[in-house]
């Protein structure tokens, strides 16, 4: 072959290079692709802009103080409406709601009003064999993961630059785009749902199995010195008959009356009262020789006067996980095996026990210090093992815990009693040792490096409830057959022909659309001018008992999102509540009750799905952003710039 | 028993203890290969190797009449029970070597689960050493201690299992002694290996009354005094997991496939009919 003239050579070079720089803009209408640089996005869950202002002042976060000054710290509005698993789809995809088709916790399939996952769904096997009662799937079923949109990592993915997702909320399954990732909140437990927890309780007012909300309370005794008892899985799903999958244990008792040695198959744990067990491998039983792996742990609440012993939700085992929750698959294995077992749970933290009084406050607080220690010591191996590109982790634990324990914080609270004081330094601790986490990763950062501290939303304390479908009912839009079934579960007792607007699920309002609702009424040329209207009434609204707005802003969806692309599950309205007001727990669970307003009595006290206005969240940078955000839709766009890429979305996204 | 397995645990300390710094993958396959070298010189040595040559070719004579015959039921059948009776025979061949090679793979294989198969407990990380025990000993609540070893929080006596429990924390790393000291003044000791990082020592989850299977199980240490009212103590060390292409594998499974594919590899070269 003959060489090249030296010009010629040249030339052909700078003509090859400049393709490759047209190839990758073409790809995603970006410029130069910065490679080698390492980012560290830090997501924390419900981290208040208020409350931190306030500790900053105080001086108490002396890592974000330095955040602040060496890059800046902003408020960062949050989504519409301001609910984690919709926030945090908007800050991974750069979309709004309705272009993400994430609204709430829970969605409504609008023909049966039954009620679903937001964020994924399991599609059964589509061929099964039955023989008499067994039934075997003849191919397997799977996972799907609901949010739309295009995943800000996928970006970088694809022009080579690696990316650690870890617990990143709405991203179950995981999108299996990212070099490593970890399923966060949305990942169900073994039941499939958001966490099932059985206390078992010898007190003479448990006869039988109770299900309450989150959890399920079951009789036991102490018969000769063991307690014995079942822990449910989920049905078997070779079994024709739903019949549950289970795990048999033992509690003996020792002789002192003080401890008991729990034994689940080859498994023991010693247990004093008050104190939590280590994980606990179980295993399912699913055929002979073949179990489904899972993991829990125990709670010894008391032995005397009453035996209770409170069982976490099972977990999917990290080592053998029955469904995907990590890329790769032996993701989850690693960690486990780097920093021990952990819940693989997205929503660890069972403040559904809590709230119907399963776990003290105290239980409640030593199990959000295990799942604390957890992420954090991942996080460190984690942090250890980033070289460069984009690390992302997400921190859960101050938002359930501020759920819960902010009415210490709140005197105002209707429901504050002098035990609350005890708890009020709780959740500015919390913020204190998030500190202690941001100076670790400013440790690990280079010259070039950058650090961002996020939130999906903020705080506020929630005195009052709003029953949004009484609100509808008592001003025409809504009305009952049976007014004592309304106030059962899923708006039972509505009467269809009647009602023109229902609300399911914490901020959404919809309308019995014709064509969409099975006995919908509504016309859909009537929809826009019947939504608008509903808004306007709503904003008028006025809390007789504060004699302030209950309501400042009701969103007509239709307006406010720039995608349509879920016209099934979307709401037409979402509610915007007042500062300290939110809707009452029965109202988003489909119940009519006879009072709009009541005072808010549980221990679930401070929450953010109100009127996004309220509620921002926090945005700390190490250094100026390229392309500056300040709301979390924008973020994504902002860190990709980073790297050089711009053109993120690739679709509208703003109304 | 005990006099043999005081014997190999020497044996295979000085063995293995000079190659506790070499990573556990490269060990466990070099006495795969060992093994492998031991299983075909027993098989040249005590096995009948012309016979058992002859009842290999017979076998793959009767399998390739099964495929040349295929249309033909009768001889399906008949060549089908020619390689029935000729497998009886090769099996019968290999029996002698099998049973030889047996019984000193099953010893070397405890000694090397003793060596590889557990982690040692964590410093600072509390366990629970559980103690079974006859009902006169539990009543006079035998003391727990050891040295680098702190022991939290009282004994639990739990009955309906007849066992004692004892919270410990290990706080030095390597080899300490636990001594459950009774009442009577009786000492039972229980060999602890606290880990120094991910070392390589030998260590024994279990110490019990005289038996056979535990013997041959746990042969670290000597059976326990029948009339101490201990019948056994347990330590809870992990289990070791060896890393193999991604994948945790313990590290028997390991030592079983390598041992195999050494010996097939090694067969001919050395002129060994299996």
């Amino acid at each position: 072959m003959t060489p090249l003239p030296a010009r010629t050579r040249t030339a052909g070079a700078m003509l090859l290079a400049a393709c490759a720089v047209a190839l990758a803009a073409g790809c995603g209408g970006g410029a130069h692709v910065v490679a080698g640089q390492k980012v560290i996005v830090l997501g924390i869950d419900g981290f208040d802009h208020q409350l931190t202002r306030d500790l900053l002042a105080a001086g108490r976060l002396p890592n974000l103080a330095r955040l602040a000054q060496q890059g800046g710290f902003t408020p960062l509005a949050t989504s519409t409406p301001p609910l984690s698993p919709v926030a945090w789809s908007t800050f991974i995809t750069g979309l709004d709601p309705g272009a993400h088709g994430i609204f709430d916790f829970i969605h409504r399939e609008p023909d049966t009003l039954a009620s679903f996952l937001s964020t994924s769904r399991t599609v059964p096997p589509g061929k099964i064999l039955t023989l008499g009662p067994w039934q075997f799937p003849l191919s397997s079923g799977r996972v799907e993961l609901l949010r739309g949109g295009e995943a800000f990592w996928e970006v970088l993915e694809a022009r080579g630059i690696e990316t650690t997702i870890v617990r990143m909320p709405a991203n179950f399954p995981p999108s299996g785009k990212a070099t490593r990732e970890l399923s966060g909140m949305g990942t169900p437990d073994m039941l499939g749902t958001y966490g099932i927890f059985t206390l078992f309780s010898s007190k003479p007012d448990v006869f039988e199995r109770r299900d309450v909300s989150g959890g399920v309370i079951q009789p036991i005794d102490v018969i000769d010195g063991v307690a014995r008892g079942t822990i449910e899985g989920p049905p078997h799903p070779y079994r024709i008959t739903p019949t549950p999958m289970a795990v048999e244990f033992a509690a003996h008792v020792d002789a002192s009356g003080e401890a008991v040695l729990i034994v689940v198959g080859d498994e023991t744990r010693v247990l004093e009262v008050g104190e939590w067990s280590s994980w606990v491998p179980v295993g399912l039983p699913l055929l002979p020789f073949q179990t489904l792996p899972g993991e829990v742990r125990f709670l010894l609440k008391s032995l005397t006067p009453y035996f209770e012993l409170y069982v976490s939700p099972i977990n999917l085992d990290p080592y053998a996980p029955a469904l995907p929750i990590s890329t790769p698959g032996y993701y989850a294995a690693e960690l486990a095996d780097a920093e021990g077992r952990f819940y693989t749970q997205g929503m660890p933290e069972d403040t559904r026990a809590r709230n119907v009084e399963a776990l003290t406050a105290d239980e409640l607080l030593a199990q959000a210090r295990l799942t604390a220690d957890e992420t954090r010591r991942q996080f460190r191996y984690v942090l250890d093992q980033f070289r460069d590109g984009l690390l992302f982790y997400y921190f859960g634990h101050v938002d359930q815990v501020s759920h819960v324990m902010w009415r210490s914080l709140d005197p105002g609270h209707p429901a504050y009693t002098e035990a609350d004081a005890r708890y009020r330094a709780v959740i500015g601790d919390l913020y204190v040792e998030m500190d202690a986490v941001v100076g670790q990763a400013m440790a690990a950062l280079g010259p070039n490096d950058l650090l961002v501290v996020m939130s999906d939303h903020g705080f506020a304390p929630w005195r009052r409830a709003v029953n949004v479908n009484s609100w509808l009912r008592d001003h025409g839009y809504l009305a009952v057959t049976d007014a004592r079934a309304a106030t059962a579960p899923g708006l039972a007792g509505v009467d269809w022909t009647k009602t023109r607007a229902y609300a399911v699920g914490l901020n959404g309002v919809y309308l019995n659309l014709q064509g969409r609702e099975s006995k919908g009424i509504v016309p859909p040329a009537e929809a826009s001018r019947l939504s608008a209207e509903i808004a306007a009434a709503m904003e008028g609204t006025v809390d007789p008992a504060t004699n302030t707005p209950a309501i400042t802003k009701a969103f007509v969806t239709a307006a406010a999102f720039a995608g349509r692309a879920y016209p099934r599950i979307e709401p037409d309205i979402v509610v915007g509540y007042a500062r300290g007001t939110r809707v009452a727990s029965d109202s988003a669970l489909g119940i009519v009750g006879p009072d709009v307003f009541s005072d808010n009595r549980e221990p679930w006290s401070g929450d953010h799905s109100m009127d996004p206005a309220h509620v921002p969240g926090v945005l700390f940078t190490s250094r100026p952003l390229k392309v500056p955000a300040d709301r979390l839709q924008e973020l994504a766009a902002s860190i990709l710039a980073e790297f050089g890429v711009t053109g993120f979305p690739k679709v509208r996204s703003t109304p | 028993m005990t006099l043999v397995n005081a014997l190999l645990v020497r044996l295979a300390d000085a063995l293995l203890a000079p190659l506790a710094g070499l990573p556990p993958l490269a060990v466990v396959a070099g006495c795969a290969l060992g093994s492998a070298l031991a299983v075909l010189g027993v098989m040249r040595f005590t096995s009948n190797q012309v016979a058992l040559g002859l009842v290999k070719r017979r076998i793959h004579a009767a399998l390739l009449e099964m495929r040349l015959y295929n249309d033909d039921l009768r001889a399906l059948l008949r060549a089908q029970g020619e390689v029935l009776r000729h497998n009886l025979s090769y099996v019968g061949l290999s029996l002698v070597p099998l049973v030889i090679t047996a019984v000193p793979l099953t010893l070397a294989i405890a000694q090397l689960q003793a060596w590889y198969g557990y982690t040692g407990l964590t410093p600072g990380t509390p366990v629970v050493v559980t103690a079974a025990v006859e009902r006169g000993a539990a009543a006079t609540m035998p003391r727990l201690e050891g040295a680098g070893v702190e022991v939290t929080g009282p004994p639990r006596y739990f009955p309906t299992l007849g066992e004692m429990t004892w919270r410990i924390v290990p706080r030095a790393p390597g080899p300490t002694t636990l001594r459950l000291v009774t009442a009577g003044g009786t000492v039972i000791e229980k060999q602890l290996h606290v880990a120094t990082g991910d070392d390589i020592a030998r260590r024994s989850p279990l110490r019990e009354q005289p038996s056979f299977v535990g013997q041959l199980l746990y042969p670290s240490e000597p059976p326990l005094d029948a009339s101490a009212g201990v019948t056994a103590i347990r330590l809870p060390y992990p289990e070791r997991l060896l890393p193999v292409a991604g994948q945790a594998v313990h590290w028997l499974y390991v030592y079983l496939a390598l041992t195999f594919a050494f010996v097939l590899l090694l067969r001919k070269p050395l002129g060994v009919v299996i």
